[in-house]
């Protein structure tokens, strides 16, 4: 167990003094903060109607939550204030690339908003039907979209905005995570993940996983991967270059967004019908506590701040 | 007794219209309803604790044969007591004697029956208080009308009203059968 935290911090309600979990409450409209290093909540933010996306800024200065039925995005800044911005009809999976563009998928309207760090738009890309998860990745120079009606993920040039590739995964792929060359794609439909190469641009593996699998965290030497199940109330895990299959963790009813800890230790689980975050011992394969949040947390999307 | 949904034409007219290749709107709402019985989770789990057992104790619920019984993948068929004996199929996705507790989902049901989509659900009996029961119903779903602006009697509101009433009508007649044996 952790040291019990100072009075005076609590007192404070100070800064974190982990990495922050920024946690979408769809029921709610609200965002919870929590400091991951003591569990408690920091502070709960006001955003739009029922979010579900967010994406911290690579630099951490902001974050960024898509309201799907308030069609808007809130650009919060980490230091406080909360800016609401138009969106499209159905803003759901938000990424933000290196150089601080905010991309923002439309469910309803098949295409990706390209926005500056303010929120104000930049350009419309054109991907499949019901795009939902985006990644970018870290180093830059590509987005990869889920487009989980056309069963397949785009892969966009983040100088030229040109679509690089459409390729063909599982049925009804959602959530997307990026660690090295490998890209990972949830496939809720199909109830497996696709492994792809983003060298050769094509599928190298399929994992099966359990029912209605929603997102995927990778520790960062890619050595393990969890995958939450919705509809199985489990995180599917895989072990090594080889994606050995592990014992399943059981994590409660409805588990969506997942991420992990910069150092791969810890990964953190929103669980959707029990209003919990969470915390995973990576290493162990199991749930070290709960810690209680808004309605109906989703976290869709990188969710948590480097430190 | 249960309120089935009353649709008007119209409202089946723009049912039509949505597509069907979008799996679901934006929210999924969820629905939580219990309730205290007198009994002990046993006794009231060996009446409820089967999967085709639901006709027995929901008022709302004709007949509910299951092909499989209380295996994975089991598909109970539903026929409702409503004008033109409305009939949908739930599939048991886990079942848990031992925990007195299942899972199951519906793949497809008409909207004028049930007005959601994507629909699990979750059935579990556990202590209660003084040595009694509590039965919780739960549910996860999107609304009948899977685009935006959905017409009043597909929007959120209805259809959570709608699961609700059903999970209500079943719990309060579970309560009176398991009570009364």
């Amino acid at each position: 167990m952790r040291a019990t935290v100072p009075a005076l911090l609590l007192a404070l309600a100070g800064p974190a003094l982990g990495a922050e979990a920024w946690v979408t409450n769809q029921g709610d409209d609200t965002v919870s903060v929590v400091d991951t290093a003591t569990g408690l909540v920091l502070r709960t933010v006001p955003v739009g109607s029922k979010p579900a996306g967010v994406a911290v800024s690579p630099d951490g200065r902001r974050v960024y939550v898509t309201n799907p039925e308030g069609h808007s995005v809130s650009v919060i800044e980490r230091a406080g204030a909360v800016r609401e911005v138009p969106a499209g009809a159905g803003p759901l999976g938000v990424a933000v690339a290196r150089d601080g563009r905010v991309f923002v998928a439309d469910w309803y309207g098949a295409t990706v908003a390209v926005l500056d760090p303010a929120g104000a738009p930049l350009a419309t890309l054109h991907v499949g039907q019901s795009p939902s998860g985006l990644a970018a990745d870290p180093a830059g120079t590509r987005l990869y979209v889920a487009n989980r009606e056309s069963d397949t993920l785009s892969v966009i040039d983040l100088h030229t905005l040109a679509t690089l590739a459409t390729i063909p995964v599982g049925r009804a792929p959602f959530g997307v995570t990026v660690q090295g060359n490998r890209v990972f794609v949830a496939n809720v439909q199909s109830g497996d993940v696709s492994v792809l190469d983003s060298t050769l641009l094509h599928e190298v593996q399929r994992l099966p996983v359990g029912e209605f699998p929603y997102a995927v965290a990778v520790t960062p030497d890619g050595g393990r991967v969890l995958v939450t199940n919705q509809h199985s109330g489990t995180l599917s895990v895989f072990d090594g270059p080889d994606y050995r299959p592990m014992p399943d963790i059981p994590v409660g009813d409805y588990p969506e967004g997942i991420a992990m800890s910069a150092d791969g230790t810890r990964a953190y689980v929103a669980v959707w019908m029990d209003n919990k975050l969470q915390e995973i011992d990576v290493a162990a394969g199991r749930v070290l506590r709960g810690i209680a949040v808004g309605e109906s947390p989703r976290a869709f999307g990188t969710f948590l701040t480097a430190e | 007794m249960l309120q089935l949904p009353r649709r008007s034409l119209m409202g089946g007219l723009l049912a039509a219209v949505a597509s069907p290749a979008l799996a679901h709107g934006p929210t999924r709402q969820k629905v939580t309803q219990s309730v205290e019985i007198a009994r002990t989770p046993a006794q009231v789990w060996a009446i409820c604790g089967d999967f085709d057992a639901i006709s027995r104790w929901h008022p709302a619920i004709a007949s509910s044969p299951a092909d499989k019984g209380n295996d994975i993948g089991s598909k109970r068929r539903l026929t409702l007591r409503a004008e033109g004996d409305p009939s949908f199929d739930e599939e048991l996705v886990k079942h848990d004697a031992a925990a007195h507790s299942y899972q199951y989902r519906i793949e497809k049901v008409d909207p004028k029956v049930l007005p959601v989509n994507n629909y699990v659900a979750w059935f579990e009996v556990r202590d209660g208080a003084a040595g009694g029961s509590l039965v919780e119903w739960r549910a996860a779903f999107y609304r009948g009308y899977m685009l935006n602006d959905p017409p009043p009697d597909l929007n959120d509101a209805a259809s959570s009203k709608a699961v609700a009433g059903v999970f209500r009508a079943g719990l309060d007649n579970l309560k009176v059968l398991a009570e009364r044996a």
